[in-house]
């Protein structure tokens, strides 16, 4: 009985049985609280399972990255004397299957190339040509520079342009190839800006980097602070007005207006309007779900190995940045400020301001500094004094490590800093 | 189409037909997975991987009127497989087919009894861990009809069994839930069988 009041509750009764029981159930008090408690229990059970259900219709992904069907094993113990007759039969089956194969073939191209697979390299030496999409889920939205007329994008191939805009919506997401063969994961709702050549603005949502090593910085922008690194893999979100950077492999440097800290592998770091100091913290649960996320994102696997030779060949072209390290011994004498030298050359009016990295020897992050570019300019002079903060003076560090980085947004003209002094408090 | 056509024509070179059978079968295969790795969310590249498994090896399927079967078996293998690769990173449990199977006592110490306000993350590792009570058998069956409401033709087309048997161990796995779910059916039980519940003893 209980088994068939579980057929009620479950629906899957025919007309007959069921009236049958519930002319039973009506008279029977325990069979009506069974079958009360047991549609409660297939209640329970649906409401467990509703969020798990598949609503997604997963065909057209499925059918985006067919691979090639195994050929058929030759069959057996084929027993037949050769004979004329049979042997022409046989060269026509053979004829129709290789037919059979080609159209196969042709149907798989079609799919996973929807356009001429040379599109991206005729593309690829346009200077405005930043990438090329590797693999989407569903599409993503391009707004162009000028235009703003946003474009759907479906197809895995398409170019990337500096300049533009990339949307996700909801569900959606993409692997971008950049052209020096770093690769961007974009996420769901999420929205990046690509500036030029390893530099990036991400406006909203989520988005990881697995950036290549070739010798100059890479900059990812977000509403609350700047990314720079050299070459490794991090993941940032952005959302509810607060920027999280969690690094998967690698060092990163994450700077806000005032401050900056350096993150290794399974660190974390969170910038934010109410954040003035930044924070460091370990995360790996973080991590785990950010190589989980880049993991489920597939990509086109043929368009990914002409991207990788294109970002290979593109290395010899690379300028190079006026980015310069100097190492200043301290000994036991207190530090008030630094004094940055360069080379005074040829004025240039729109030279770009420098960023300085002040590090203890053990590179952890004692203060930064800014020289804006009009100081360059100025013919006057050839030096700059920074001052330390007091905080600074307080730790008394022996060694000083002092990076010089050109901010490439503040001008255009780069300044060769040739020397770096520690001003002593007398 | 059925099924047998579909494979037919799909070995001919026609892909739209595969189409078919994706679109057809993909609430089976995504249960299954889910079944396996639904709690790290790793369902849907289950469900693509297992059809591209299945579109590579579409030849050495025997007898294209048992494809459901047939794919069913590539989805256990494609969860299976997946959860050998990820697991170990992602937890330190053993990746095994057949999870452990729990104890009631176990699941109500863990999470509490159910009630209308049980939180629903809560309820999804709940009933999870429920259907690891019932005998194995059982269980996939009651995970496609729940999950993906899938009826019974649909479910013993996948199962590669009859559509009466499957409905006879979904009508089994209700009534053994139930005695999981529901304290007083619990307590019914416990009574019909005359145990009487010593007081827990609490661990210190």
């Amino acid at each position: 009985m209980k088994e068939r009041i579980a057929a009620i509750a479950d629906g899957s009764i025919d007309d007959h049985d069921r009236k049958a029981v519930m002319d039973h159930v009506e008279h029977c008090d325990t069979c009506r609280l069974e079958l009360e408690r047991m549609r409660e229990t297939v209640g329970v059970i649906h409401r467990a399972f509703s969020r798990g259900r598949l609503v997604a219709d997963l065909t057209s992904r499925v059918m985006m990255y067919l691979p090639e069907m195994e050929p058929e094993l030759p069959a057996c113990g084929h027993e037949s004397a050769p004979g004329r007759a049979e042997t022409s039969g046989y060269l026509w089956a053979l004829v129709a299957g290789v037919a059979a194969a080609l159209l196969l073939v042709a149907g798989l191209t079609w799919l996973t190339w929807p356009d001429s697979g040379e599109q991206p390299i005729a593309s690829w030496n346009r200077p405005e040509t930043a990438g090329v999409i590797l693999g989407l889920t569903k599409g993503i939205t391009a707004v162009g520079k000028d235009g703003n007329v946003p474009i759907r994008v479906a197809k895995a191939s398409y170019a990337l342009e500096k300049g533009a805009r990339y949307e996700t919506g909801t569900g959606e997401a993409a692997v971008l190839g950049l052209r020096d063969g770093s690769r961007v994961s974009l996420f769901e709702q999420s929205s990046l800006t690509i500036f030029g050549d390893r530099e990036i603005m991400l406006n909203s949502g989520r988005a990881c980097f697995e950036v290549t090593h070739n010798g100059e910085r890479f900059r990812v922008k977000s509403p609350d602070g700047l990314v720079t690194v050299m070459g490794t893999t991090f993941g940032v979100a952005v959302e509810q007005g607060r920027t999280v950077v969690t690094v998967i492999s690698g060092m990163v440097q994450v700077e806000n207006s005032s401050s900056f800290v350096l993150l290794t592998q399974d660190e974390q770091t969170e910038m934010g309007m109410a954040v003035t100091t930044l924070a460091v913290r370990k995360n790996p649960s973080d991590v785990a779900m950010w190589r989980e996320k880049v993991q489920s994102l597939r990509v086109d696997r043929g368009l990914e190995r002409q991207w990788t030779r294109l970002a290979d060949g593109d290395g010899a072209t690379r300028p190079v940045r006026a980015e310069r390290v100097f190492v200043v011994d301290v000994g036991t004498r207190k530090v008030s400020g630094l004094r940055v030298e360069w080379n005074h050359d040829t004025v240039r009016p729109d030279a770009m301001g420098y960023t300085v990295y002040v590090r203890d020897g053990s590179l952890k992050p004692l203060a930064k500094g800014y020289i804006p570019g009009r100081v360059f300019v100025d013919a006057k002079s050839s030096s700059f004094d920074l001052s330390l903060p007091e905080q600074v003076r307080e730790v008394k560090p022996s060694l000083l490590h002092i990076s010089v980085v050109p901010d490439v947004d503040s001008g255009v003209s780069t300044t060769e800093v040739t020397e770096v002094y520690a001003l002593t408090e007398p | 189409m059925n099924d047998a056509e579909c494979v037919k024509r799909c070995l001919a070179g026609d892909a739209d037909a595969y189409a078919i059978l994706v679109r057809r079968y993909q609430g089976a295969v995504y249960a299954t997975a889910y079944y396996y790795a639904g709690r790290y969310n790793a369902a849907e590249d289950i469900v693509q991987e297992t059809f591209w498994a299945a579109y590579r090896s579409l030849r050495m399927l025997k007898d294209p009127d048992r494809f459901g079967p047939w794919l069913k078996s590539i989805a256990t293998r494609t969860s299976v497989n997946w959860l050998r690769r990820h697991l170990p990173r992602l937890r330190r449990e053993t990746p095994l087919p057949h999870r452990q199977q729990r104890s009631t006592e176990e699941i109500l110490e863990r999470y509490g009894p159910v009630t209308t306000t049980t939180d629903r993350v809560v309820l999804v590792d709940w009933i999870r861990d429920a259907i690891d009570t019932l005998p194995e058998d059982l269980r996939l069956p009651v995970v496609l009809r729940f999950l993906q409401e899938m009826t019974y033709d649909e479910m013993a087309r996948f199962l590669g069994e009859d559509a009466e048997l499957t409905r006879a161990k979904v009508r089994r796995a209700l009534v053994l839930l139930r005695e999981v779910i529901d304290p007083a059916a619990r307590q019914q039980k416990d009574d019909e069988e005359g145990i009487i519940q010593w007081p827990r003893v609490e661990k210190k």
